[in-house]
């Protein structure tokens, strides 16, 4: 090899393999470039990480005993269904996974021995005009009150409330996120059959401002106002 | 740990194939990447995660190999931001690949991480795998269940890092792989060069210390440029595509003459190559430098390819010879001294005045040079002297055939040499030899009984002063013992020398420059007419040569004869000579005349005595000095007599004759 053909690097990634400019104004240029390229990288990792967040993170949910969720669901029946079955879906207008639900819940044969009910955090006036055309009841609650009468910050949540009043189900629709096996159907079912339902994590969207904070820093994903 | 961190860090010497391959590949990399930004912005049309968000994140992950391609100098370095970029477009993939398959978008990572392998540069896997594993570490510290979501127990994480290591140590293993033997494959090259190239080091070691230079010439003549150093210290240096000969005549351009005809026959491939390369000239004169050549043939099949010129100085060599011919020659030169002291006194002082023409230049006459040249040769030839002989015979081989005079460096050899056996000479002889008078015991008793008898003092005073003179019989002697050698050497097998000398003498210093030049008749007697043993018996005649030698007087005047029984006078021959030479060839008389012309010889080829048609010129010339004339009879297969006659006066000084009166 020869030394016109060869440049030393000293082992330093970016010593110069290419011919710089030479001049001392055009060594620091450089510098300052190397600089914000570090700085550049440091943002990009904490910018995409803090997206992943949001996406891994499993959202809190409550405790089927958890007498604030019991309450708040019961309140939902209506004066004739007080020895039912209740399904409670609750879904974030502004969240996609739970336009999926709700798309689900559409196209799927409900059963008819068990009440369902949609809480949607809203308000989305074509989500409510397409359930309530399909047969369900919905009530539209704001973010602040899911909070305060369920005990809710994340969605969308399955909660399955049995004959006598009692939670056994809270929870997400899928084993996994974005699951394509929603396994609601099944898990009423279960409930009805077992009086328990396997728990399934939840995953979706935080919808609480607190949540939304603590998943999105950077307010990436929830810039929108989600 | 050493062995790792070897095969991940690269050596830092980039090589230029490397250069241009990272430049290549980064290049496309960043369209690679640039394509993204339309990749990114459907996917998150189609997902409803937001065009903008994907436009503005994309464009600024997008950001890091820009800046990257601005402000890393080094082709490395970014390559390494390449592998960080890979991962965080990753990440913005899975995000915005938010649906049914966003657990499919993961793939992206274990795809890029092989794709990055292309650079052959272990380190950008690891940066990038570090990249997956330090955002990964950052989440865990903000939010531990993010990293361990749904619940997964810890080994479920394991396995998921599991594969990311595993695919990271198979990457590196291939980008190092990568980078040794295809990137790097001209440092392989470079590596088997180098032994290469130290192996002929040594090998040059080898041929330029010993004292042989080593050439190829091709078909054209031209010389490789690999040759031994010790030829541009003989030669000097060359251009590239210089012919040998042309390099060789700067310095022998004899040689190289020489070599250019040899050297048409070798590629005319009419002979073997062997064969014909041993009509190479195979010694040359390179100042004081003495080659000596040798071609060995580089043959593919019975075709010669090349031919492999081996140089030797044989100087020393050359030098020793020289010093024991000389040797030799003073040694030979001595003992004919020893057996005729006055005889080879008388050459040495004659040669020496035929010296110091040569040498002084200032004979202009071509002729009388030629003939002063051809007497020296003769005779230096006779006296053992081959040194000066062969110089001679250089000389006047370049007279006759280029009508040169003798060179400046020729004439500057001779009288060295001339020098040399004067000094030598006068050691052992004494410087005035020349000047004593050798009395025999015949001589001595004659004066004493001349004494003791009361004859008259002139009678005495003449004894004496015919001291000083020389017998024709001692003369006569000489020349016959002479020419018993010139037989012997020119294998013509021992023959008889018949003399009758009578009483006579001759004043040594009047005649000596004819008896040097009379030495061409003998010779032409023996070279021309006196035939071999088997020649003389296919001619019914005996093997054995007669030459006969006589000095007598006749009607007053003194006749000098040499007559053999050779084969005769060729007239034929002399007549096709002299007509071919424009010389009047018609009379027995113009034949005559013809014979003693300058250059007219029946022998065709040139020997150490005769041949060149000079000497027969030069004795009438040095008869005609003294006064006389020069007959010749021949007859055919009979033999020759040549007959010199001189008046009586010319036989001793006018003084000395007085006083014999």
């Amino acid at each position: 090899m020869t030394d016109s053909s060869t440049a030393e690097l000293a082992g330093v990634p970016n010593v110069a393999a290419r011919p710089a400019g030479g001049t001392l104004r055009g060594a620091r240029v450089l510098g300052v470039g190397q600089l914000v390229f570090a700085a550049w990288c440091l943002v990009l990792l904490v910018a995409v990480g803090s997206l992943m967040a949001g996406h891994w993170y499993t959202l809190p949910r409550p405790e089927p005993g958890d007498p604030r969720l019991a309450r708040g669901l019961n309140a939902l029946r209506g004066p004739t269904e007080g020895d039912h079955w209740l399904a409670a879906h609750v879904l974030y207008a502004e969240c996609r996974c739970s336009r999926r639900i709700l798309d689900h819940l559409l196209q799927s044969r409900r059963p008819e021995w068990v009440v369902e009910k949609i809480v949607l955090v809203g308000p989305h006036p074509e989500y409510e005009r397409r359930a309530r055309a399909a047969g369900f009841v919905v009530e539209i609650v704001g973010k602040a009150e899911l909070a305060e009468r369920f005990g809710l910050v994340a969605a969308p949540l399955l909660a399955i409330v049995n004959p006598t009043g009692s939670v056994v189900y809270s929870g997400g629709y899928t084993d996994r996120k974005q699951g394509p096996n929603i396994r609601d159907i099944e898990l009423i079912e279960q409930a009805r059959r077992t009086g328990a339902a396997s728990e399934l994590p939840l995953f979706g969207c935080a919808v609480s401002a607190r949540l939304q904070e603590l998943l999105d820093p950077l307010r990436l994903k929830y810039a929108r106002g989600e | 740990m050493k062995k790792i961190l070897d095969t991940i860090v690269l050596p830092a010497a980039v090589s230029d194939f490397e250069l241009r391959y990272l430049e290549r590949v980064n290049r496309v990399g960043l369209y690679f990447f640039a394509l993204h930004l339309p990749a990114f912005m459907l996917v998150a049309y189609f997902n409803e995660t937001g065009v903008l968000a994907a436009l503005g994140l994309t464009l600024a992950v997008l950001g890091c190999p820009v800046l990257a391609n601005y402000v890393l100098r080094n082709p490395r370095a970014v390559s390494v931001s390449y592998g960080f970029t890979a991962m965080l477009m990753g990440g913005l993939l899975v995000h915005f690949g938010q649906g049914p398959v966003q657990i499919e978008m993961h793939f992206y990572f274990f795809a890029l991480l092989a794709m990055l392998a292309l650079y052959g540069n272990p380190m950008v896997i690891v940066v990038a795998a570090g990249t997956v594993a330090v955002h990964h570490l950052l989440l865990w510290i903000y939010l531990p269940s993010s990293v361990f979501n749904y619940d997964a127990p810890i080994w479920v994480v394991a396995v998921h890092a599991a594969f990311v290591v595993l695919e990271s140590i198979g990457t590196i293993y291939i980008a190092r792989s990568f980078f040794e033997n295809v990137i790097g494959l001209e440092k392989v090259v470079q590596k088997r060069t180098a032994e290469l190239d130290l192996r002929n080091r040594d090998m040059r070691l080898v041929l330029d210390n010993v004292q042989q230079g080593f050439l190829t010439i091709d078909l054209d003549g031209v010389m490789s440029p690999e040759r031994s150093a010790v030829i541009a210290t003989w030669l000097g240096t060359a251009d590239p595509g210089t012919t040998f000969a042309d390099y060789l005549g700067r310095h022998a351009p004899h040689t190289a003459d020489m070599f250019r005809g040899a050297w048409d026959q070798v590629v005319g491939g009419v002979l073997p190559p062997d064969v014909s390369l041993d009509q190479m000239p195979k010694k040359a004169s390179v100042g004081e430098r003495h080659l000596e050549l040798e071609y060995i043939p580089i043959c593919e099949g019975d075709e010669l390819k090349k031919t492999l010129v081996v140089l030797s100085d044989v100087t020393v060599e050359v030098q020793r010879e020289r010093l024991e011919a000389e040797q030799r020659e003073v040694l030979h030169m001595f003992e004919r001294a020893l057996n005729d002291k006055s005889g080879f006194l008388e050459f040495f002082e004659e040669s020496a005045l035929q010296v110091n023409a040569i040498v002084s230049g200032e004979v202009e006459d071509t002729v009388v040079l030629k003939r002063i040249i051809h007497t020296l040769k003769g005779n230096s030839s006779i006296f053992g002297v081959t040194t000066v002989a062969n110089l001679c015979h250089r000389m006047e081989a370049e007279l006759a055939e280029e009508g040169q005079p003798p060179t400046a460096a020729q004439r500057n050899e001779l009288s060295e040499r001339w020098k040399a056996l004067r000094v030598k000479v006068d050691t052992l002889l004494g410087e005035n030899a020349r000047r004593k008078i050798e009395v025999d015991d015949a001589e001595c008793e004659q004066i004493l009984d001349a004494i003791s008898s009361g004859s008259p003092r002139p009678v005495i005073a003449k004894l004496i002063s015919d001291w000083r003179l020389e017998p024709t019989s001692r003369r006569l002697r000489r020349i016959a013992e002479q020419a018993r050698g010139i037989a012997s050497r020119l294998e013509k097998g021992p023959i008889a020398v018949d003399f009758d000398a009578g009483d006579l003498r001759l004043d040594p210093e009047l005649w000596t420059p004819f008896w040097s030049a009379f030495v061409h008749v003998v010779r032409n007697a023996i070279d021309h007419g006196i035939e071999t043993a088997d020649e003389r018996r296919a001619a019914d005649k005996p093997p054995e040569g007669v030459l006969g030698l006589t000095t007598r007087m006749e009607s007053g005047q003194f006749v000098i004869e040499i007559r053999d029984d050779g084969r005769g006078v060729d007239w034929q021959a002399i007549k096709e000579r002299a007509e071919e030479r424009g010389l009047r060839a018609e009379t027995e008389a113009d034949l005559v005349e013809a014979l003693f012309s300058d250059g007219i010889s029946t022998r065709k080829i040139m020997s150490e005595y005769s041949g060149r048609g000079i000497g027969m010129g030069a004795v009438r010339a040095a008869c005609a000095e003294l006064g006389g004339a020069v007959s010749i009879h021949s007859t055919a297969g009979a033999g020759t007599r040549v007959e010199f006659t001189f008046p009586r006066t010319a036989m001793s000084a006018a003084r000395r004759a007085q006083l014999v009166a």
